[in-house]
């Protein structure tokens, strides 16, 4: 009965014949189907006009897609997996050399310190770092633990660097710059992988993931090992084992799911011999993650996106020294991290896009050792809007801003202004203005590192102690940047001007007023608000990729820095201060070429170059950096797997300091060559 | 216009309330019987409209050749329009028996691969046109040996087509990316043809099962500036469109895709026919058939197109693409139009 629906078509023109005019022809609509039960549609193979017709999920939603380059409110590096591949980089902060104005020290033959314009010591905390959309920005001390990644650089998609402030969307943190980690989603990387690593130093890396889909899941499951023997100069062999989970699930057409779930943990040597407060020692690290995203599409233009996560961290760090008597202190400690945020976007217009959001965030570390048995905690809550609107066409205006409100702080609002001007096709222009904040970490906070007697835990002396309320660092930035975007040459070009003034610097300072338990050694070192510094300078990013096969990565830095912080109170009250100026290296260029060749070969080189600069604290006044890497890779493709073989030769220009750099105290890190060969197996 | 909404009301309410809809039958079924009864004029054809179902685009389809007819008959130059009528059904797949007798119908035009298959074994006398059919499920039909009696209008695009959109849209010296199934990889030397015609450069590959398209379209992405998806289940499914989309705009790879949804879904753009285009080049086929051409046409490729562009995507890929009726007007001419 219900298949025979019947219409007619009116039959029309003029004079019409067998029914009148204008009405229609009705016939009964009893024609259908009987001969349906003949088999011959079972027989048909070939496409069903459905096909054509059916609809297809929503993939490439509001969250999903990136904001073009031309209207981004700020400069834009994107590591992408070409650039990662032809890189031969093995870990992420090497890759992140190629950013302009960033600089990366190894401070043991694995822990990185990544910083944008210096001013960087073993934990450089000037960027929020953040991997799927998750925080992986220390709580603590600050900076990121790149050694403690469940993580593979194969795993990523892309690296997006925002250089500059950018805590209008990212928060307080996002200070000198933003690097937001992409992972491949587990769709696009079907099959089985294993990877295997060997080389000089020491290096060994296993790695396997397998990613698979079942009904609407797609999922990915990693694990990896890593070995090295770290620098030749120093006791800095470490070991890390990982294991992560991604699922990514398709409830229906309008709603995503995607659950990470990650946990490493490895012994790194630490330290120094002779060294009081940094001996040698072993240090455990365990850390682990759980994150679940929800998206929900309202619209082709509108989504919901809810996200909760949760970090911890725990650092099993002491030791003794023999003073003479045994004295036992350490920097272990425990954090979390919660975190959860609802944000709504939506393309409201051709010209009107809307991002905006609320968040709230608690953090928590204890440690005996670096708080004296204590429990600090910090809650935020925030909101936050970005506004992109191209008021006419080409010139587009972002409107930025996020307002945090942190337990026991004054509240910050981090604004931000930018217009973009299209010139014309190939030319943009953008102007900015941003103002960020850095929240004094927990350990600047409440420090409270004492040095006992390890037969009894008595203290002794204070080593760290924070006694003033931190109030958060800030950052004023203006630029002008220039886009110039060249699809037919395969080439873009940035370049921004751009000047910063820092004040209100976290400094950490020696303070011979901080007297200890027992009188021993006056003085500690603490944490204050006191220093100013300004940057101006110039990045260029070149990228050009003329044919599929060939690119060329280019990136030079230009800066100049006056400033200074405190650096220590005597006990007269006389102060003396930390220069900065030579904090920031004036130049650093890097260049990356790479081509493919017929037959599976390619081969493709790296160079960096970065001026002398002091790092800070612990670290040393470093001589010109000059890192050359060399490449030769070979695919051979085969029926059911696919085979990658890659020579790396690391620094093949030789012998390079980083970090340290006190020869008469024995405390050196030299980078040696390094001839690493590494296999990568990819079954179909 | 009016006389389509009409229909679809129609439709609606007699879908809705059974008692009605009862007593239409017998209404329709009296008619029936009186049309029958009344000795059709000499010079009058009979056509069948036949869908495979009644969803939405069939509907759209019908409507489409109703209003396009009417307005090709209205014009005074079309004789052969004043001497028909046409019955419309659907075939929704129950195997009621049908009391029409197979034989009194001049042309029998199908919509979808369904009533095409139901018309080429009912209706072997009449002449058939099969419509909103994929060109692939045309194999069984006979079009060769019954040519001018038999004819398609198919629902897929001419190849030529999509790669002058692609030439009208991108910028340089542009390669083009394909992956071909069972479906499709016939078209292999059709598409490096056409493409070397127009100076394109292509790579494609042949996947013959599933598990060789994810190499396949690493390999295709890394050696291609656009992915011209052409309709096979195989590739294009739904469990395999959210990592070709995805890894095509993480390779900064823009897809161009075969239909509207697959432009929602995050192709950059499609050239398609749409319900209404291809139920103006049905009315036309069927107003020349009418004016006393004697044969159908070979079977052909859709006249009309609409482009539909995501611009969320080309923003984001920044591709600078015309508005799509620029684009359209471009085709267009470049066919000769």
């Amino acid at each position: 009965m219900r298949n025979d629906t019947e219409r007619a078509i009116p039959e029309s023109g003029p004079g019409k014949v067998g029914c009148p005019k204008n009405r229609a022809l009705l016939l009964s609509a009893m024609v259908v189907a009987s001969a349906l039960a003949a088999p011959f549609s079972q027989a048909q193979e070939g496409v069903s006009e459905d096909y054509f017709f059916a609809d297809v999920p929503i993939v490439l939603s509001v969250t999903r897609l990136q904001q073009p380059l031309t209207a981004t409110p700020a400069s834009v590096s994107v590591i992408d997996r070409k650039m990662i591949r032809a890189s031969g980089a093995t870990s992420i902060p090497d890759l992140l050399r190629h950013v302009p104005g960033f600089q990366v020290a190894y401070v043991t033959g694995k822990r990185a310190a990544v910083t944008a314009h210096g001013r960087g010591d073993e934990y450089a905390r000037d960027m929020q770092v953040t991997i799927d959309g998750r925080s992986i920005y220390d709580p603590v001390f600050g900076g990121v633990s790149w050694q403690d990644l469940q993580l593979d650089i194969d795993s990523i998609q892309r690296i997006e660097v925002v250089r500059g402030p950018n805590a209008a969307s990212h928060g307080s943190n996002s200070f000198a710059g933003v690097i937001n980690i992409i992972t491949e989603h587990p769709a696009a990387q079907p099959g089985l992988l294993a990877k295997t690593l060997v080389g000089e130093g020491g290096e060994r890396s296993l790695y396997g993931r397998y990613a698979g889909s079942a009904g609407g899941l797609d999922y990915r499951i990693a694990v990896g090992h890593n070995e090295s023997d770290g620098f030749d100069s120093r006791e800095d062999d470490e070991s890390t084992d990982w294991i992560s989970l991604r699922g990514d699930l398709q409830a229906d057409p309008r709603n995503t799911l995607m659950l990470q779930l990650g946990y490493s943990n490895g012994p790194r040597e630490e330290g120094f011999y002779d060294d009081v407060l940094q001996p040698v020692r072993n240090v455990d690290h365990i850390n682990h993650y759980q994150q679940l995203r929800w998206n929900r599409l309202l619209s082709t233009d509108e989504e919901l996106q809810l996200q909760l996560y949760h970090n911890f961290q725990r650092k099993d760090d002491h030791f003794q020294v023999e003073l003479p008597v045994l004295v036992e202190g350490g920097f272990g400690f425990d954090s979390h991290r919660y975190d959860l945020e609802l944000q709504y976007s939506n393309r409201i217009d051709s010209g009107l896009r809307l991002a905006a959001g609320v968040g709230a965030r608690y953090e928590s570390a204890e440690g005996f050792w670096t708080f004296a048995g204590e429990r600090h905690t910090r809650r935020q809550y925030r909101l936050f809007a970005n506004i992109e609107w191209e008021l006419e066409r080409g010139t587009i205006f972002n409107l930025g801003g996020m307002y945090e409100a942190y337990q026991g702080k004054r509240g910050l609002f981090s604004p931000r202004f930018a217009l973009n001007h299209r010139l014309n096709d190939n030319n943009t222009l953008r102007f900015v203005a941003s103002r960020a904040y850095r929240m004094p970490t927990l350990w600047e906070d409440h420090a409270n590192l004492i040095a006992y007697l390890a037969s009894n835990k008595m203290p002794l002396d204070y080593v760290f102690r924070s006694i003033e309320d931190l109030e958060a660092e800030e950052i004023t930035s203006f630029e002008i940047g220039y886009l110039g975007n060249f699809p037919q040459l395969g080439m873009q070009l940035d370049a921004r001007i751009f000047k910063e003034r820092i004040s209100e610097i976290i400094a950490n300072i020696t303070d011979d007023n901080i007297l200890g338990p027992l009188n021993l050694d006056p003085g500690a070192q603490s944490y204050a608000n006191n220093g100013k510094v300004y940057i101006t300078g110039l990045e260029l990013e070149l990228n050009y990729r003329p044919v599929s096969r060939a690119l060329i990565h280019m990136g030079y830095s230009l800066t100049n820095v006056y400033g200074e912080q405190l650096r220590h109170i005597y006990d007269d009250g006389t102060r003396r201060y930390l220069d900065l100026d030579s904090s920031v290296p004036q130049q650093t260029f890097s260049l990356l070429g790479s081509y493919r060749f017929g037959g599976g070969f390619e081969i493709s080189s790296a160079y960096h170059y970065v001026d002398p600069m002091e790092w800070l604290y612990d670290g040393d006044y470093i001589p010109v950096q000059k890192r050359w890497d060399l490449r030769i890779a070979k695919s051979i493709r085969q029926a059911n797997s696919d085979l990658d073989l890659e020579l790396l030769f690391q620094n093949i220009d030789g012998e390079d300091i980083d970090f340290y750099n006190s020869p008469d105290r024995n405390q050196i890190n030299l980078s040696d060559r390094r001839l690493m060969f590494r296999a990568t197996l990819r079954f179909h | 216009m009016a006389s389509s909404s009409s229909y679809r009301h129609a439709a609606t309410a007699s879908a809705s309330v059974p008692q009605a809809r009862l007593s239409h039958l017998l209404l329709l079924f009296a008619l029936c019987l009186l049309l029958v009864a009344i000795p059709a004029q000499a010079a009058q054809k009979s056509i069948l409209l036949l869908s495979s179902g009644s969803a939405k685009v069939y509907q759209r389809v019908s409507s489409s050749i109703g209003a396009s007819l009417q307005r090709l008959c209205s014009s005074a130059d079309r004789p052969g329009c004043a001497e028909y009528r046409i019955l419309e059904s659907t075939l929704d797949g129950d195997d009621t028996e049908t009391s029409t007798d197979a034989t009194r119908w001049n042309l029998v035009v199908t919509i979808g691969v369904k009533a095409a298959n139901h018309a080429n074994k009912r209706f072997p006398a009449a002449a058939r046109l099969y419509t909103l059919i994929p060109k692939s499920s045309t194999a069984d039909l006979g079009l060769e040996s019954a040519a001018g009696s038999a004819s398609a209008i198919y629902l897929d695009q001419p190849i030529t087509r999509q790669l002058n959109l692609i030439k009208l849209a991108m910028a340089g010296d542009i390669r083009i990316g394909a992956l071909l199934g069972p479906t499709t990889d016939h078209l292999r030397s059709l598409v490096e043809m056409a493409s070397s015609s127009l100076n394109l450069t292509t790579h494609i590959e042949s996947v013959a099962n599933d598990d060789e398209i994810g190499p396949a379209l690493r390999r295709t992405l890394d050696e291609s500036d656009i992915l011209l998806a052409l309709p096979d289940p195989l590739i294009y499914n739904q469990k395999t469109i959210f990592n070709i989309l995805l890894s095509s705009y993480h390779n900064r790879i823009p897809v161009v895709g075969f239909s509207a949804s697959y432009v929602r879904a995050g192709a950059m753009l499609a050239v398609y026919s749409n319900p209404d285009d291809i139920g103006m080049q049905i009315a036309e086929v069927v107003e020349s058939y009418l004016a006393g051409a004697e044969k159908l046409p070979r079977p052909q490729f859709p006249k009309y197109f609409s482009i539909e562009i995501n611009r969320s995507v080309s923003r984001s890929l920044g591709i600078n693409l015309p508005d799509e009726r620029q684009l359209t007007k471009s085709l267009k001419s470049l066919e000769g139009r």
